[in-house]
């Protein structure tokens, strides 16, 4: 295998280069599998679509110019009185649902990921801070956390959004105070480790500064189980961003996510309308799934304990 | 496998939607909402008792039990596939062990701790925190009542619903840690020598 890698790698001198980075195994094992390759392709479309809508989306749902109210709750494949084709019908206001699901993906996926990033960085400081310095520090960080890990999620969003009320900055402020526990045990858990490693030591007899240290020699360490952690928390923000919008104290009504479609096709249902909620569920679904598939495979080529 | 993600990624929400869409409004079978038909139970009216009740059950446990199902999965498929690499096994393997024999006798005594620990935190979550389900299915229960006082911003009832989950996970965590020394005799071992 390694002979056929070295001679694709070669250089214009004929020399062969080093293949075997650490990233380029990462790679390797990653696309092994299929189903994660597959899982990988999905979410970039979705990344994609979530980027492009305004450019993509056959309609604008939110200009109210084109909407007409006489397409009001279409079935999926009929074509309004001008024409305009409507692949996956209208809802109750006669929003093109296709074009809805791409805004609202947009949404969805922008408030998962901010609120990913920001508890990241929040949680994986806090987290590393803890295992460096050690002591009254670690104690008092890892308590805090464990305080916040005893609240079930749901509770917590639904009590900070009833504080705070609606909005995409409210939203992403609960949910950064949710997630960032989770991300700041995982990196103590992992810097814990490598802390008591040679190489630290080797940084600290040259005397460099704390924050170099952390940052320069620990966090790169720390990286791999970090990565799955994100990917998994931000398919569960996004979930939670879906059931707070549905339970009506999520997002505005003016900047719709695919909870908030969800939700608005619930009383239709019982008319046999079910295209306004079935569709942006499915869109939701998806988005979760690929995402969550992306980081069990993560997690399998990143842990050292099941390496082949 | 893929299959536990399916169940980990579905939207509680929409899942019960979806279920009601499909088992009330087009097939018919079961009622989409609410409780049921009550008898008195020791004084209290409790619904699990009739046919009606029962049938008002099905759809709401199941939303709840799709999640907790995937989640035992993938713990015990972790679990198992670490288990799998140990001498222990490979013993059982070579003293000639029927397949069967090794997973449910020397694998799942060995994945049962972490399996007990999240069913028993879940199923503290089942009662109280379950606000999406109860929601959908307009069932009276923990969660719908917490988040009507919320809504309503009727403090007395959060604060009582507060203490109530607070008992109610101090009682599953005690229960968990009185099976731990059932699942696992070195557990009981080590706290003697303490």
């Amino acid at each position: 295998m390694s002979g056929e890698t070295e001679t694709i790698n070669m250089d214009t001198t004929g020399m062969p280069i080093k293949v075997e980075t650490p990233f380029r195994l990462f790679v390797r094992d990653y696309f092994e599998s299929k189903t994660a390759t597959a899982a990988f392709i999905a979410m970039m479309i979705i990344v994609f679509i979530a980027v492009f809508a305004p450019f993509i989306s056959p309609t604008n749902p939110y200009d109210l110019a084109v909407v007409d109210i006489m397409d009001s709750r279409l079935p999926p494949f009929t074509e309004s009185f001008n024409g305009t084709m409507y692949w996956l019908g209208t809802d109750g206001a006669g929003r093109d649902l296709l074009s809805s699901i791409f805004y609202g993906l947009r949404t969805s996926l922008g408030v998962g990921v901010a609120s990913g990033l920001i508890a990241m960085m929040l949680g994986g400081s806090l987290g590393l801070m803890a295992a460096y310095f050690g002591g009254k520090i670690d104690t008092i960080i890892m308590r805090i956390v464990d305080i916040q890990l005893s609240f079930p999620a749901i509770l917590v969003a639904l009590i900070l959004l009833a504080v705070l009320g609606k909005g995409v900055d409210k939203i992403i402020v609960a949910l950064v105070i949710v997630q960032w526990a989770y991300y700041a045990r995982t990196i103590r858990a992992s810097a814990m480790v490598e802390r008591r490693k040679e190489y630290v030591e080797a940084a600290t007899c040259l005397a460099l500064s704390h924050r170099r240290i952390v940052f320069k020699h620990l966090l790169p360490n720390c990286l791999p189980p970090m990565i799955v952690v994100v990917t998994v928390q931000t398919a569960h923000a996004i979930s939670l961003e879906a059931t707070l919008s549905f339970l009506g104290i999520g997002l505005p009504i003016t900047e719709p996510s695919l909870g908030l479609l969800i939700a608005n096709g619930f009383e239709y249902m019982m008319s046999m309308k079910y295209w306004i909620s079935f569709f942006p569920g499915i869109a939701l679904l998806v988005t979760i799934v690929t995402i969550n598939m992306v980081g069990d495979q993560l997690r399998d080529v990143l842990n050292p304990r099941l390496q082949k | 496998m893929s299959g536990s993600i399916l169940g980990f990624s579905l939207p509680t929400f929409w899942v019960g939607l979806m279920m009601i869409m499909l088992f009330a409004v087009i097939l018919g079978w079961l009622p989409s909402t609410g409780r049921g038909e009550t008898v008195p139970l020791f004084g209290i009216q409790v619904s699990f008792l009739t046919l009606d009740g029962l049938s008002h059950l099905l759809m709401p446990a199941f939303n709840l039990a799709l999640f907790k199902m995937s989640l035992v999965i993938r713990l015990s498929r972790a679990g198992a596939k670490e288990v799998f690499q140990q001498d222990y096994i490979k013993f059982a393997r070579a003293k000639g062990l029927s397949t069967s024999r090794i997973v449910l006798v020397h694998v799942m005594k060995n994945i049962m701790i972490p399996v007990v620990t999240v069913l028993g935190l879940e199923f503290g979550g089942l009662i109280a925190f379950s606000v999406v389900t109860e929601t959908v299915f307009a069932w009276p229960g923990m969660g719908k009542l917490i988040i009507d006082a919320i809504q309503n911003l009727d403090r007395p009832i959060v604060v009582a619903y507060l203490m109530i989950t607070v008992l109610l996970f101090v009682v599953i965590n005690l229960v968990v840690d009185i099976l731990y020394s059932v699942l696992d005799p070195r557990v009981r071992i080590q706290d003697v020598k303490s």
